[in-house]
This record gives structure tokens, C-alpha cells and sequence, in this order.
């Protein structure tokens, strides 16, 4: 019986490892995710609509964002051929 | 082992140096500006009467006392538990880096013993001569990525793994890695030295700007600042984050593939879908669960000098005094936003600083430290600008800001302990205790703002 048992135990935990193995690799993907969505709300839903309800300035307050946009992406693109 | 006891003895000291400087920058200035905090609060709720003058100084010094010890502690408790898991696990933060996207921690091969991953990093294979079995390895190292082959890609692995295990033991390895950084100074140590770089980088980044008056009280510059920062959020979500997460769940499709999770593991639209429901989670706390915004608006628009002058010029402007207006124009940014803004970064900055941490060998480690600071300076003067806009007073900002100059020293320190348990048990502390101290600051804002009629008709 106590044989039986032990044998039950070890059976059903033996998959375990693997999935420790990628349980913290997907916790880490989904953490970006939840990061990046709070990205998109800050900047989509905070920033942006709050800083044009003052029409003043709009065009360059617009250049300032187009350049903002064009330099992270400028530098996460760099910084993926340095990578490779 | 000389390596294990450096890095231990280099968490301790990094965690403590770092967090000594963060500190004591903010309580330098603390100290400076603790009178004009006073008198902030003094205009604020109070006018210029003093009547409350003792409480408004003693309910101002106990939030940073609480803070600065609550910081120190988390510390203390971090360094302690990462020299002791630096002692337990060492081997199992030598794998490689497996993609090129993901900074993170590296898929673990199943089939693979964790002790020959060092001798499977393209650089130690370099060192051993190995170049045809290097050919049979995809371009960025990645095992479990090439989805046509798979199979053949593990089991050219193993034999790889085998024959290095023959010629030479893991323990001689690490020590070439380790031989292999400049200057003879170990990786560790190489780590602690780019990442003291990286917090000074950050710290200067939002110490001088609010610092110096003609940036902070600018008006015009500190909108175009606010643009500029909501292009970097919308580029850094669509084109670093998204892209790099989407990569992460491939690389777990890929490696999960026989197991239970899989099938929905395979569902293409589910990265997306999880950063829309981190959208509705924000979305949620800020606009739905606690709607104490016009509270806020309304106590920031009375309260605040800088909004003061502001929404007079617009009253010369336009002759008659329009309150709806105003109320609206002195928006921007609520400290609760600001404070929010603080934990996406500092979440962001913990799993890159962790990814600087895992590296093992020095180009790697260089290489990360060179595009995390290319882009951190953006995102500081972005959180810098959140909380200007917020209209918090200056050491509170400063408080906050060197909360989040905290997360980097913090994400090595995790990185180097590489005991992964830990880790997301402090992220989601962290967030928490965040978030408390966002709900903390709110009900003392809402306390005081219901205190002030009374005493105004007095």
C-alpha cells in the first residue's frame, strides 16, 4: 500500500520539473505584457488626450511626439543589431 | 569557489552602496527643501495662518521617515536572501541567452543538464575550437527556436554538450568566461561597475532637470516634455515590449510542446490579449475602482501656485473667468497616474537590470548595459515629467523617483542570485507596496482636502 502510494506520489510529480521549467519564462512574458499595457494606457489614454485638450502649441507638441516615438524606435532597433 | 564568494560579497555591497546613495540623495535634498515642503502644505490647506503648522510638520516628516526605512529594510532583507540563494544555486543562471529578443531569463532545456550550458554559449565554443558544431546551431544561440528541426537541433546538442563534458569540466569554463573580461576584473564585479554606472545615469537624469528652475517651471517645455514622453511610452510598448513578449511566448510554445498548457500555450492572439487586460487592469484601478479624481483635480487646482498663474493668464485671455474650463486645464497629470507610471517602470527596469544580471560573459553584459542605458534616460525625464505635471511637491518627488532608482540595484542583485521564486514574490511586493503607498498618499490627500472647508469658514 505505502508502496502503492510512493509509486502514485512519484508518477504524478514527475512532470513537475518541466513545468518549473518554463513556468518562470511565461510569468516573465506576461509581466512585459501587463507592462506594456500600462505603457499603451499611459501613453494612449493619459498623456496624450490630456496634453491636446489645450489646443495650444499643437504642432509642436505633435513634432515632439512623432520624435519621441522616432527615437525609442531608432534605439531599440539599433540596439537589436548590436544583439544579433 | 573564488566566483561564488565575489558575487555574494558583491550583492551586499551593491545592494548597500546603491541604496545609500539613492537615500541619501533624497535626504539631502529633503533636508533642503524641507521648509518649502512646509510652507507647501501651509498655502496649500491653510493659507498662511500657521494654525496647523505643527501637524502639517510632523504629518510631512513621517511619510519619508516610513519610506526611507521601509526602502532600507527591503533592502537589507533582499541582500540577505540573495547571499544566502547566491550560495545555494549558482549553476542554474550559467545557461545562455537563447534569443535574441529575450533579455530574460533563458528557457532551460528539459533534456539538458543544467551544469554543461556553459560550454554551450557561442563564445566558450568559440574558445574550444568548435566552430562546425557551432555552425549547427541557429544564429543567436537558440536551441528550441528553429521550427522545422527541433529535434535535430536538441540531439546535436547533446552530443555537442557530451563531447564538451569529456574534454573539459564546467568548473575550468567558468574560469576561462571569467579570464575572458578586460582588465582581469571578474564578471561580477564588471556587473556591479556597469551598474553603478547605469543608476548615476539615472539619477543625474531626474536629479538636474529638477534641480535647475527653468526646466521644472517651464511651462511650454515641460508640455512639449509630456509629448515627447507619450510618443516613448507608445514606441516602447509597440516596438521593444510587445515584440520582445511575443518572442517570450513563442520560445514557450516551442519548448512546451508535449505538455498540458500547450494547447492554449499555441494561441497566437494571447500576448496581445494579456496586454490588453494589463490596459483594463490600469484602466480599471485609475477610472473605475477608485474614482477620486475630481477630488484631486479640484484640490490641485486650488492648491497649486504654478496652476494658479497658469489659469490666470488664461482668465486675462479669454476676460471672464470660465471655472469648468480651468478645472479641466489644470489636469495633466494626478500624482496617482504619476505613481502608477512609477511601478510599470520600475517593473520594466527590475526585468531588464535582471537580464544584466543573468548575463555570463562580458559582451553580453556590456551590450545591455549600453541599450538599457540608451534608453533610460528617456524614460526618466517621461516619469520626471509625469510627476512635475502631477504638481507634487519637490521632496516627494524626490522620494518617489529615488524609489524608482532603487529597482536597478534591486534587478542585478536578483539576476545574480538567479533564484526565480524569489523574484516574482518581489515583483508583485513591490507592486503592491506601491500601490499601497499610492492609496496611502490618496486618503491623506482626501483627509486633508475634507479638513479644509471647516477651517476655511472659520
Amino acid at each position: 500500500m505505502a508502496q502503492k502510494l510512493t509509486q502514485r506520489y512519484t508518477t504524478t510529480t514527475y512532470p513537475q520539473p518541466t513545468v518549473n521549467n518554463f513556468a518562470s519564462p511565461i510569468v516573465d512574458a506576461s509581466m512585459l505584457a501587463v507592462v506594456a499595457g500600462t505603457f499603451v494606457y499611459v501613453g494612449a489614454t493619459e498623456v496624450i488626450p490630456e496634453e491636446w485638450e489645450d489646443p495650444e502649441h499643437k504642432w509642436k507638441k505633435f513634432f515632439a511626439l512623432i520624435s519621441g516615438i522616432v527615437t525609442i524606435f531608432a534605439i531599440t532597433q539599433y540596439t537589436m543589431t548590436l544583439e544579433m | 569557489m573564488n566566483s561564488r564568494s565575489s558575487s555574494k560579497w558583491g550583492i551586499a555591497i551593491l545592494i548597500l552602496s546603491q541604496c545609500a546613495v539613492s537615500t541619501t540623495d533624497a535626504v539631502t535634498l529633503w533636508h533642503n527643501q524641507k521648509d518649502n515642503f512646509k510652507d507647501y502644505y501651509q498655502r496649500k490647506f491653510y493659507g498662511s495662518s500657521g494654525m496647523f503648522g505643527d501637524t502639517t510638520a510632523a504629518s510631512g516628516d513621517s511619510p519619508l521617515n516610513v519610506r526611507g526605512g521601509d526602502t532600507a529594510s527591503s533592502c537589507d532583507s533582499t541582500s540577505a536572501t540573495s547571499s544566502i540563494t547566491a550560495t545555494k544555486r549558482q549553476k542554474q543562471h550559467r545557461s545562455p541567452r537563447f534569443s535574441i529578443l529575450s533579455k530574460r531569463q533563458p528557457i532551460i532545456p528539459i533534456d539538458c543538464c543544467t551544469d554543461c550550458s556553459t560550454c554551450m554559449s557561442i563564445s566558450s565554443l568559440e574558445t574550444y575550437n568548435c566552430h562546425d558544431a557551432l555552425s549547427s546551431i541557429p544564429r543567436g544561440g537558440h536551441l528550441h527556436h528553429t521550427h522545422d528541426g527541433s529535434s535535430s537541433a536538441t540531439s546535436a546538442a547533446n552530443v555537442l554538450a557530451d563531447t564538451l563534458l569529456d574534454n573539459t569540466s564546467p568548473n575550468a569554463a567558468s574560469e576561462l568566461i571569467n579570464t575572458a573580461t578586460p582588465y582581469g576584473i571578474p564578471l561580477n564585479i564588471w556587473k556591479i561597475i556597469f551598474q553603478a554606472m547605469l543608476t548615476t545615469i539615472n539619477v543625474v537624469c531626474w536629479l538636474l532637470p529638477l534641480k535647475s528652475k527653468k526646466i521644472s517651471e517651464n511651462k511650454l517645455g515641460l508640455s512639449i516634455a509630456n509629448a515627447f514622453s507619450g510618443g516613448v511610452f507608445l514606441s516602447l510598448a509597440f516596438g521593444h515590449l510587445i515584440p520582445e513578449c511575443v518572442e517570450g511566448f513563442h520560445g514557450v510554445k516551442s519548448s512546451s510542446s508535449g505538455t498540458v498548457g500547450s494547447s492554449i500555450l499555441s494561441n497566437e492572439a494571447l500576448p496581445y490579449m494579456i496586454v490588453l487586460s494589463g490596459y483594463l487592469l490600469i484602466f480599471f484601478v485609475e477610472k473605475v475602482a477608485f474614482d477620486a479624481h475630481d477630488i484631486m483635480h479640484e484640490m490641485e487646482s486650488g492648491g497649486n501656485s504654478s496652476h494658479d498663474s497658469h489659469t490666470n493668464k488664461k482668465e486675462k485671455k479669454n476676460g471672464a473667468p470660465l471655472p469648468s474650463l480651468t478645472t479641466k486645464e489644470s489636469s495633466g497629470f494626478t500624482g496617482s497616474s504619476a505613481v502608477i507610471l512609477l511601478g510599470a517602470l520600475g517593473v520594466h527596469s527590475i526585468l531588464e537590470m535582471t537580464a544584466l544580471g543573468l548575463a555570463d560573459t562580458f559582451g553580453d553584459s556590456a551590450l545591455l548595459s549600453l541599450s538599457i542605458a540608451l534608453h533610460q534616460p528617456a524614460e526618466s525625464i517621461a516619469l520626471l515629467v509625469a510627476f512635475l505635471k502631477s504638481g507634487m511637491p519637490k521632496p516627494q518627488i524626490v522620494q518617489f523617483l529615488s524609489v524608482f532608482s532603487c529597482m536597478g540595484p534591486i534587478g542585478v542583485a536578483i539576476g545574480m542570485a538567479g533564484k526565480w521564486r524569489i523574484v516574482y514574490i518581489v515583483y508583485l511586493a513591490l507592486y503592491l507596496q506601491i500601490l499601497n503607498t499610492r492609496y496611502g498618499t490618496k486618503t491623506h490627500s482626501t483627509l486633508y482636502h475634507y479638513y479644509l472647508p471647516s477651517t476655511n469658514s472659520e
